[in-house]
Parts: C-alpha cells; sequence; structure tokens
C-alpha cells in the first residue's frame, strides 16, 4: 500500500472518529436534554398539582368558614362580588388541572381526567352551594353535606394522595433516568475519547513506525552506496514510494557500478596511451635534440667558410660571388636560428633545458635588446617608445633566456608593425603572491582575431598560414618564449584586436626558486600551455 | 301629654300578653333534644361524647360515616344552649374557634348553620351522619333523638335542659 493511500487511510479513520465523538456527543446532548426536559416536566407537574390540591383545600375551608359563619338571618345571600371572586378561583383552578390534564399521557391521563371529572362536579356543587348560602339556605347544606363535602374529600384524600404519589414516583423516575443518562453518556463519551486516543495513537505509531523503519533503511543504503559499496542493494518490502524510492536508489547503485567500472577500463586505456605518447615525445625529443646538435655542426662549418670565402672575395674585388655568399651565409643562419629554436624547444619538452640563474640588472637587459632589434624597427619605420619604472632594480634569473623571450616579441612587434610605435613598457609589482617583473611589448600593428589568439601559442603555429608565407618566421619564438617563462615561474599573455595592435605582457619573478632549476618540465608543461 | 293619649287604650292588653307569655314560655321551652339522620348507628351517648361530635373532635359515627353539624343561627336557644352547655364559649369565640379548626386542617367540613328548627329537622333527615341540637318541643318524625348520658329530653337528669 503507498504511503499517499496509507495517510489517506489514517485520515480518513481519524475522521471516522471525529464524527464518531461527534455523533456520541450529540447523542449525549440530546439523551441529557430529554432527561432534563423529562426532570422540569414532573417537577412542573408536581407544583402544578400542589398548586391545585392546595387550591382546592383553600377554597374548601372558605366554603367550610363560610357555611359555618354565614348568618342567614342578616344576609340575603352571599355578595355578588364575594360570589364573582368565587368563581374566578374556580376558574383558575379549572384552567390548571386542563393544563395539568394536557401535560399527561397514557394511564396518567386516565387519573388526571377523573380528577377533572370529579373537580368540576366539585366546584359546580360548591358554586351551587354559594348561590344557594341565606336565601336558600336548606338548598346550600344539602349540596355542601351531601355532594360537596364527600366529593372534596374523595378528591383532596384519595385521588390527588394518589395523583401525587404517582407524580412522585414520575419524579423519582426522572430524576434516576436523568442520573443514568448523565452517567451512561459520561461513560459513553469517556470510552469513544479514548478509544479513538488510542487508534489515532496506533495508526501515528504505525505510520510514524514504516515511516522510519523505511527511511532508516534509505539512510544506511545511500551512506554505505556514498561510501563507494556499490555492489550495496537496499531492501525495503512493500509496495510504496519508500520501495520506489529504494529501487531508484538500487538502480542508480546499478549505472554507477557500470559507470565505474567503464571508467577504470578508461582510465587504464588512458594511462597507456599516455605513457605511450610520452615515450613517442620523448623519442621525438630526442630525436630532434640529437639530429639539431647533427645539423648545427656541419652549418657552422658552412656558416664559417661562407663568411671566410665573403672575406676573401671582398679582398679580391669579386662583388658578384660576395652577393651569393651572402645569401648562403644569411640562409644557414637563419636555418641555424630554427634549429636551435627546435633544439631549445625539444629541450625544454625533453626536460632537458637547464635554467642558469644569475642577478642582473633589468634596464641593462632591456637597453641591450633593443640596441640588439634597431635594425628591425628601422627596417619598418617603426618608433620605439620606453616606459620603465625607476624602481627596477635587479632581478635574479636566467638572462639569457629571459633577454630570448623579451627580443622575440619585440622582434615579432616589429615584424608585424609597419609604420607605427612600438611601447615597451617595464614594471616591478606583486603578482600571484610574489614580486614580478612585469615586461609589455604593446604595438599597433595588424592585431588578430579571437580564433587567432586561440592557437597562439601552439609550436609552429602563426596566426594564419599567409602570416608565415607574407612576414617569416616559423611560429616556435612564441610557444618557445611562454614555455621558457613557465620554466621560471612566470608567464606570457597576449590582448589583441584585429587591426589595431597586440599587448604580450611577460611577467617573471625576480627572484626565480631554484627549485626549478633543472626542473623536468616536458609533457606537464606541454599540457599546461 | 296629647300624643301619649291614643296608646292607653292598648298599654293594659299589651302588658297582659307579655306577662302571659312569660307564663307560657317555660313549657314551651323544653330540654333541648339531640337529633341525629336515622341512619346513624349510634342511639346513644355519653355527655363528653357530645361535646366532643358538637366540637368536631370527633368527626365520624364510624369508618366512612361523616358526622355533619347543623346548628341554628345565632340569637335561637338553641345555640344559647349549645354555646353556653356545650362550647362553654361567647359568639365570637365560637367563630373563631371554628375558622381556626378548619384553617388548620382539623375538621373537613365547619358547623352548618340553619334558620329554624323545622329546617334543621328536615335536614337532619335528609342528611346522612348529621346531628342538630333542636328543642324537643319541635322534634318531627323522621329524625332519631339521641339518650345522653342514658336519658332523654323531659327525663330526670338529662343534661341539656
Amino acid at each position: 500500500m503507498t504511503i499517499r493511500k496509507r495517510l489517506g487511510l489514517s485520515f480518513l479513520a481519524i475522521l471516522g472518529l471525529f464524527g464518531l465523538n461527534l455523533a456520541i456527543y450529540s447523542w449525549g446532548t440530546a439523551r441529557r436534554t430529554d432527561a432534563v426536559e423529562d426532570l422540569r416536566l414532573a417537577a412542573e407537574r408536581q407544583l402544578l398539582l400542589n398548586e391545585i390540591k392546595q387550591e382546592l383545600t383553600d377554597l374548601g375551608k372558605t366554603v367550610n368558614v363560610t357555611s359555618t359563619l354565614f348568618d342567614p338571618t342578616s344576609q340575603a345571600g352571599v355578595p355578588a362580588s364575594e360570589l364573582s371572586q368565587f368563581k374566578d378561583q374556580i376558574t383558575a383552578i379549572d384552567e390548571k388541572l386542563h393544563r395539568f390534564l394536557d401535560q399527561s399521557r397514557g394511564d396518567s391521563r386516565v387519573a388526571v381526567q377523573t380528577i377533572v371529572e370529579q373537580c368540576g362536579l366539585l366546584t359546580a356543587s360548591w358554586t351551587a352551594a354559594y348561590e344557594n348560602f341565606g336565601a336558600h339556605q336548606d338548598k346550600a347544606l344539602t349540596e355542601l353535606a351531601i355532594h360537596s363535602e364527600p366529593l372534596a374529600a374523595k378528591i383532596l384524600k384519595s385521588l390527588l394522595p394518589k395523583l401525587e404519589d404517582s407524580e412522585k414516583l414520575r419524579g423519582q423516575d426522572a430524576r434516576m433516568n436523568f442520573d443514568r443518562v448523565a452517567k451512561i453518556t459520561g461513560q459513553m463519551t469517556l470510552v469513544i475519547f479514548i478509544l479513538s486516543t488510542i487508534v489515532a495513537a496506533a495508526v501515528a505509531y504505525l505510520m510514524s513506525r514504516h515511516l522510519t523503519f523505511g527511511l532508516q533503511e534509505l539512510k544506511q543504503g545511500a551512506a554505505r552506496l556514498g561510501a563507494g559499496e556499490l555492489e550495496h542493494r537496499i531492501t525495503i518490502r512493500g509496495n510504496d514510494e519508500l520501495t520506489d524510492l529504494a529501487q531508484s536508489f538500487n538502480e542508480m547503485a546499478s549505472n554507477l557500478f557500470a559507470a565505474h567500472d567503464e571508467i577504470d577500463q578508461r582510465n587504464t586505456e588512458l594511462a597507456a596511451a599516455m605513457e605511450a605518447a610520452e615515450d613517442a615525445n620523448r623519442s621525438k625529443s630526442s630525436f630532434l635534440a640529437n639530429m639539431s646538435h647533427e645539423l648545427r655542426t656541419p652549418l657552422n662549418a658552412i656558416i664559417g667558410y661562407s663568411e671566410m670565402l665573403m672575406e676573401d672575395a671582398q679582398d679580391s674585388g669579386e662583388a658578384n660571388v660576395v652577393a651569393d655568399l651572402r645569401k648562403i651565409n644569411g640562409a644557414a643562419k637563419h636555418l641555424l636560428t630554427l634549429i636551435n629554436d627546435v633544439l631549445d624547444l625539444s629541450k625544454v619538452e625533453a626536460g632537458k633545458l637547464d635554467l642558469y640563474l644569475e642577478p642582473f640588472d633589468v634596464l641593462e637587459m632591456m637597453n641591450d635588446v633593443v640596441s640588439i632589434a634597431q635594425p628591425l624597427l628601422e627596417k619598418n619605420g617603426n618608433r620605439l617608445l620606453l616606459d620603465c619604472a625607476k624602481d627596477l632594480g635587479e632581478m635574479r634569473a636566467d638572462q639569457t633566456k629571459v633577454r630570448q623571450s623579451l627580443f622575440n616579441l619585440f622582434s615579432n612587434a616589429t615584424k608585424f608593425t609597419e609604420q607605427g610605435t612600438i611601447t615597451l613598457s617595464a614594471r616591478r609589482m606583486m603578482k600571484d603572491g610574489q614580486e614580478q617583473i612585469v615586461l609589455a611589448v604593446i604595438d599597433t600593428g595588424i592585431g588578430m582575431t579571437p580564433p587567432q589568439l586561440s592557437r597562439l601559442f601552439q609550436a609552429f603555429s602563426q596566426a594564419e598560414a599567409s602570416t608565415s608565407r607574407k612576414y617569416g618566421g616559423t611560429g616556435l619564438g612564441l610557444a618557445l618564449s611562454r614555455r621558457l617563462c613557465r620554466l621560471m615561474g612566470g608567464d606570457i599573455t597576449v590582448e589583441s584586436e584585429s587591426g589595431k595592435g597586440s599587448t604580450f605582457t611577460m611577467n617573471v619573478p625576480v627572484r626565480v626558486e631554484e627549485s626549478r632549476v633543472g626542473r623536468t618540465t616536458g609533457v606537464s608543461e606541454k599540457a599546461r600551455a | 301629654m296629647k300624643k301619649s293619649q291614643p296608646l292607653r287604650p292598648f298599654l293594659f292588653p299589651l302588658l297582659a300578653l307579655v306577662a302571659l307569655a312569660s307564663l307560657v314560655r317555660p313549657a314551651a321551652a323544653g330540654d333541648m333534644a339531640v337529633v341525629v339522620h336515622p341512619g346513624v348507628s349510634v342511639d346513644a351517648l355519653s355527655f363528653p361524647d357530645l361535646r366532643k361530635i358538637l366540637l368536631g373532635d370527633r368527626q365520624f359515627w364510624k369508618p366512612g360515616e361523616p358526622v355533619t353539624l347543623l346548628v341554628r343561627a345565632p340569637v335561637s336557644s338553641e345555640r344559647t344552649v349549645l354555646l353556653a352547655k356545650i362550647y362553654s364559649m361567647s359568639e365570637a369565640q365560637f367563630k373563631q374557634y371554628w375558622i381556626a379548626k378548619v384553617f388548620r386542617a382539623e375538621s373537613t367540613s365547619g358547623p352548618k348553620i340553619v334558620l329554624s328548627n323545622d329546617m334543621a329537622s328536615d335536614l337532619v333527615a335528609a342528611i346522612q351522619g348529621s346531628i342538630a341540637l333542636i328543642d324537643s318541643k319541635d322534634v318531627r318524625p323522621g329524625v332519631k333523638v339521641l339518650k345522653i348520658d342514658g336519658a332523654s329530653p323531659g327525663d330526670k337528669g338529662y343534661p341539656l335542659k
């Protein structure tokens, strides 16, 4: 049974108990009201009967006293006012008798009816006697002696006492009935209340027990699943929402278990692939390093001998040979630069590039770079602005690599800017919790689009393929410069807008940590890039 | 003087009648007879019993047979004898006595006042259990005369003379 049904049934049960309580209360109230009404009616009838009896007695006494005291020799009859008052009293008694009769039912009504009839005869007899006092004294006395007094005695000493006894019994019955009803209704109310309390408590206990048990199982199951016991299954008997929830937990655990297995398998595969890739990369870097070394040896020979031949040709005046030899020398130098870059990059990736930390003056280093790059500035008609802080001072880093990186950025700026301005700024500031030298190269050149920026620091990559054709270069410079900076604990970032220029910012710690010397970067450095 | 002269011729005969009446009255008054309804089961009473009955202290001849007292109206020799010999009360005390007795419910009915001995005789003859005190000369057939202390009216020692 679902929790919803259980709650619904519990609600209905409590509602039923509430209704039962209400019904018992209404029944008890009705019974008590009836009993109180019976009691009130009995009391009212007793009072009324007492009044009737008292008034009949009083009237009888009045008649008796009148018959005793009335002096027929001095009075013709009872005065009219007295007679009228007498009749009014009779009428009042008669009304009360009929009211009493109207309230009577069953056997009691028969008895009351008899009394009413007898009283009618008595009052008629009294009236006759009253009317005949004096004028027809003998008739009056005869009426009194023969009719009135026996009737009065019968009514007052027999009929009314019997009725009084009957009414007393009725009153006692009404009181006993009231007591009984009050007791029964009180007991019933108490019993139903206790029953309701027990049932409500039982319903609440059962619901609470069911929910608590289910939730406890779910909590323990979820804790075990959360702890990694994915093979654990939550068991809840029944067919309700908690069972559904447990089923969902179990299904989730099954899915997690399967996914976990798959992830483990993928991780194993990835680890193997990564190891293979690292091996391949190391092989490649080793190959490149060895090959670069082997290539540089003949190139140095070509450069050296071409320079010697140029000097000899100049000395001998063979101008046409000098031009050719200069081209050979230039091509060889370019090839050597490329090979050096490839060698450096491969050393970085192979973790074989060492840092040589030394203190040096930052401004002096910058001046060196600017003087070296002066011909490049002049080539494209660019203007240089220097913006250096006065507190640059010294830094302790690999001077060669800092200079190489800055020169690379500066030469790039001169390469991609024509008739523009190149600003070189330097600041000493706190960055990432340590004091750093921040060098920025700002040009007003061609700039780059966001897609071009996204692949800017990849080796052998320039903004576009056409860039390489138009401006030259291999695309190794930026990648190498960034990796050199990162090797020292710094970085190179770029902001650029196509057609407006670029800003390359290079930051290197003022004091490069000694621990970075000889640190293997390799693949991890590549991944970071 | 002239005004009294017309009465003088009647003065002697009037005085003679009064003197005659005074001579005749003792013989006419006689003893007071206690008369009851013929159905009453009692033929003789002692004077104390008679007194109880007439005082309303005894209200039944026998069970189921109530006593009905018939008393002459004021200013009658029977009533005078009754008040003097039985009640030993004045007229006012007699009335007070019965008012109290009735209102204390010591008696279901008071004495009934009759205008004459004839009426008394007639009612005694008509009403069961009734009793009256009348001049023995006025006793009529249809009623029973009780002996008091064993004596009838006219007998020597009769208490109601």
